[in-house]
């Protein structure tokens, strides 16, 4: 051992260099732009500086009997392990080339092919290592020393192999070299990984211990049973071979002994030259004479006394083996005493002839169960991690993706029993879930088309037919519901209200803040407060309990239908566009207030302007405007008026369906973003509609009412057949009022009729006070049946609906109403 | 409306102009009545009506159920405005109509 202390102190120096490397190049990668080079090149400076580091463990390594001990290995094994496989087979490769012609200038030629080969080896294990054993991470110190220490012995496995036909030799240098190489390499992969894991350590300070996988649990405890076992397996052939060296020594030193005493027996005074021999290799006889002075041959110790020459002689029993010393050299003896003549004849053998064989077949166990208990433990490795680490990360990759939200992927791990109900269990919770989350999908579907169902009902959209405005609206929903709206209804005070609103956000939480603003805004405006107040006092309820902080964008008018006067209030929403008769539409430019729910206390301001009959209102939400196209261009309001000055209409439903189509076309496949809300509005205006009355109806009128109609009619330029199809129609209800609405007193009847601007047909209205009688209840008759069948009457109503395009029946106010229209 | 009945031996000829309506219609049926006793044949001429209404259909079809025992029944010279009224109430199927 003493000799190795030296050896080992020296071969430091270069091992220094190996760690400073990997300290500065893990720095390099952590703290500066070296990071920011690509992997390759990364690697290629690292493997050459190791490389460099190799070449200078060899110029100073340490000349034993022609080999030379170095760190060489540990520089390609620090690099591969520390940085990466790559570096580790370039620093390799030089190392080992370099190592081999390094034998021209003086470093051992003897060893040059297995020291090359070696450290070319050591960097593709070193490589090996990191890539399939510690998943390509630094290893920890532990496996860094029996890395280096285990690649020393595949080293001086390497000698032995290359140099077979010198085994003296070549085992003379591996029992010098072996341990300081062994002590110098593994230590120098372990300070260098030790100081890359404190400076690591220290950078992630204050962070939670990183959870460790399953194969570096397993690690240690596999670890620690193979060096268990290597330690036992050692020691007990340590020990079973010490013993059969010293029975052997025993058998042979016994005997030497009967042999001398037997050849005493027959020459009692050749007793010298029988006991001149040679024991074993270079054991020898001791004779002393009764006063203990050694008389035998070996010329070194003659005269001198027995008991100062062989120490330990003199407390040993004779006839049993014992330890003594000779010079201070250790020496396995027995002696015995003879009577005749009295001599005392003690044989002797070197201790380390006794060992020698045990030492040497000690060194080359040692080496051969490291190399298998290595083999064993990298084996067992595998096995585990292809069992079981791949498997679960198999699975694990899997439900990462399922996590992610790709419930399609199936588990697919069927290589045990246990990874197999694993995968089972797995994707049937996968599959429930699934129908869970579906199900789930579809009462959410159910319900919102019930929401929008609601939410469609509560807005008007049965559009009445008047003589003195036309009105129309849609509202189209991006998604099931949303938060646009418009409203339509006369308040007490006969002023027809419009308005169109538009709620932030969208989907559910708008379409319920839309049904609040509504109800506000209705409440206050059939009160038949002024437009400003409506909505002054609208905003202080919306403002209430408005935590989720919503707003709306409202425009209402307030007409008055006889005069055309309208009176508005804006709360931040799009400017409407008006067309005055015989001008193209324009927007009306207003100012606008602030919307509704923004701030409590705003006070409103009320504008006004007058509509002429043939004026048009048209009022629109951002969605009619801001609908996109796939390039992410807006509609605009531009293209809004070009759309509307452009449309060949006759009503109000034909401009929202005209809007609608432009704006459809325009944004194509492109996704609806918003709601599309219009209402169109048209003043026609209240002249009085041409009547003739009767206080008393008789049938007796009717040639003077169809006299009056026709008068009428004529001014319409209608032609005879349509007169002559009214006409038909006056005879038959004019009669039927005559004879069944009233008793024998008769009652009033009213006949007006008009030609309606807006849809272009003609308007017949009739209006008696007598008892509620709807005809269009009648059923019709059956007029497939034969002459003789066919009944006498009820034929005048079902040619009343024949000839009229349209026919409504109101009772209202104890007057029966009904209403007929045809197109002209 | 004015009515103008040419007999002929076993068949009349009613002749019609004007409006057959509710005010009317009494009249027509008035004129069928007085004449239609052992007719064999009836001919109602449409050549100047103007328009007929159900008042006037039910004087018709009366007339037809009557000569539907006795002879048969004739409307001739019936206008493209008038044939739409008979077309529409089902008369066009159950009566002789010849159009103008």
């Amino acid at each position: 051992m003493e000799t190795y202390l030296p050896l080992t102190v020296k071969l430091f120096g270069a091992s220094c260099i190996i760690i400073a490397l990997s300290v500065m190049f893990y720095i390099l990668d952590k703290r500066t732009t070296f990071k920011n080079l690509s992997h390759s090149y990364k690697q290629i400076i690292i493997g050459v500086l190791f490389g460099a580091a190799a070449i200078f463990s060899t110029e100073f390594g340490v000349d034993i009997g022609g080999a030379t001990a170095n760190c060489r290995d540990a520089a390609a094994l620090s690099a591969g392990l520390l940085f990466g496989p790559q570096a580790g087979i370039i620093a390799g490769l030089i190392g080992g080339v370099e190592r081999y012609l390094a034998a021209a200038w003086g470093v051992g030629e003897y060893s040059k092919l297995a020291c090359s080969l070696s450290t070319v080896l050591a960097g593709f294990f070193a490589g090996f290592l990191r890539k399939y054993m510690f998943d390509n991470k630094k290893p920890t110190v532990v496996f860094a020393f029996s890395t280096g220490a285990i690649m020393e012995v595949i080293h001086m496995t390497v000698i032995f192999l290359t140099k077979l036909s010198d085994p003296v030799k070549a085992f003379h240098i591996v029992k010098i070299c072996s341990m300081p190489m062994m002590l110098v390499n593994g230590l120098s992969v372990m300070l260098s990984t030790l100081a890359i894991t404190l400076l690591a350590k220290r950078k992630k300070t204050g962070k939670e211990k990183k959870e460790r996988s399953i194969s570096q649990l397993f690690q240690t405890p596999l670890l620690a049973v193979i060096v268990l076992s290597f330690i036992l397996s050692t020691t007990f052939t340590y020990f079973v071979q010490t013993s059969y060296s010293l029975n052997y020594a025993k058998e042979t030193l016994e005997v030497n002994i009967k042999d001398i005493i037997s050849g005493a027996e027959k020459y009692p005074d050749k007793i010298n030259e029988i006991a001149d021999r040679h024991i074993g290799k270079s054991g020898f006889v001791f004779i002393a004479d009764s006063n203990g002075k050694i008389v035998s041959n070996s010329t070194e110790f003659n005269n001198k006394d027995l008991n100062a020459t062989l120490k330990g002689i003199e407390s040993a029993r004779p006839d049993t083996v014992f330890n003594g010393e000779i010079n201070g050299e250790s020496y396995i003896c027995e002696y015995t005493r003879l009577i005749n003549p009295k001599v005392t004849i003690a044989t002797v053998l070197p201790s380390e002839e006794v060992y020698s064989e045990r030492d040497d077949m000690s060194y080359v166990n040692t080496h051969v169960e490291i190399l298998i208990f290595a083999a064993l433990f990298t084996v067992i490795y595998f096995i585990v991690k292809e069992i079981v680490v791949k498997k679960i990360r198999l699975i694990n990759k899997d439900l990462g993706r399922i996590i992610n939200g790709d419930l399609e992927t199936k588990i697919d791990v069927y290589s045990s029993s246990e990874f197999a109900s694993l995968s089972n269990d797995i994707n049937s919770t996968i599959n429930t879930l699934k129908q869970y989350i579906a199900e789930a999908a579809g009462r959410i579907d159910k319900e919102l088309a019930f929401a929008k169902n609601i939410q469609h009902s509560a807005l008007p959209n049965i559009f009445p037919n008047r003589p003195d405005f036309d009105i129309y609206a849609t509202m189209d929903t991006a998604k099931e519901v949303g938060g646009d709206f418009y409203d339509f209804y006369m308040n007490h005070s006969k002023k027809l209200n419009l308005l169109i609103a538009d709620v932030s956000g969208k989907g559910i939480p708008a379409a319920m803040f839309m049904m609040r603003a509504k109800s506000e805004l209705k409440g206050f405006a059939e009160l038949d407060i002024p437009i400003d107040e409506v909505f002054t006092n609208a905003n202080e309820g919306l403002c209430e309990g408005n935590d989720a902080g919503m707003f709306v964008t409202a425009w209402q008018a307030q007409v008055n239908l006889e005069n055309g006067a309208v009176d508005f209030t804006n709360a931040g929403h799009n400017p409407p566009v008006i067309k005055r008769a015989g001008e193209p539409f324009t927007y009306l430019k207003s100012k606008a207030g602030l919307v509704l729910a923004g701030m409590e206390g705003f006070k409103y301001k009320k504008q006004s302007f007058q509509l002429e009959p043939g004026d048009i209102i048209f009022l629109y939400t951002d969605g009619v405007t801001e609908a996109t196209d796939k390039n992410n261009d807006l509609f605009g309001e531009e293209r809004l008026l070009d759309t509307l000055n452009n449309a060949e209409f006759d009503t109000m439903q034909d401009i929202c369906r005209i809007v609608k189509e432009a704006v459809d076309e325009f944004v194509g496949d492109s996704p609806q973003f918003d709601d599309i809300t219009m209402l169109a509005f048209k003043y026609i205006g209240t002249e009085p509609i041409p009547s003739i009355e009767s206080e008393k109806a008789s049938i007796d009128d009717i040639p003077k009412v169809t006299e009056f109609v026709e008068t009428e009619l004529e001014k319409y330029g209608c032609d005879i057949k349509t007169i002559n199809s009214i006409n038909i129609v006056i005879d038959e209800i004019y009669s039927n009022i005559s004879k069944f609405a009233y008793g024998e007193n008769g009652g009033p009847v009213k006949v007006q009729v008009h030609k309606k601007k807006s849809h272009n047909s003609i308007e017949l209205i009739f209006t008696d006070e007598g008892r509620p009688y709807n005809p269009l209840m009648k059923s019709d008759p059956n007029i497939t049946l034969s002459a003789q069948e066919r009944e006498i009457g009820g034929l005048g109503i079902f040619m009343v609906k024949k000839i009229m395009d349209e026919i409504k029946y109101e009772y209202i106010g104890g007057k029966n109403i009904l209403t007929m229209e045809k197109k002209i | 409306m004015t009515v103008n009945t040419i007999k002929n031996a076993g068949a009349i000829t009613i002749e019609i102009s004007g409006r057959i309506d509710t005010t009317t219609a009494p009249q027509l049926e008035k004129e069928v009545n007085d004449n239609i006793a052992g007719v064999s044949e009836l001919i109602f001429d449409f050549k100047d009506v103007a328009y007929i209404s159900s008042a006037g259909l039910r004087v018709l079809l009366t007339a037809q159920k009557v000569m539907n025992q006795q002879g048969k029944m004739k409307i001739v010279n019936v206008s493209k405005d008038i044939m739409e009224i008979f077309d529409i109430t089902g008369f066009a199927d159950i009566m002789d109509i010849q159009r103008s």
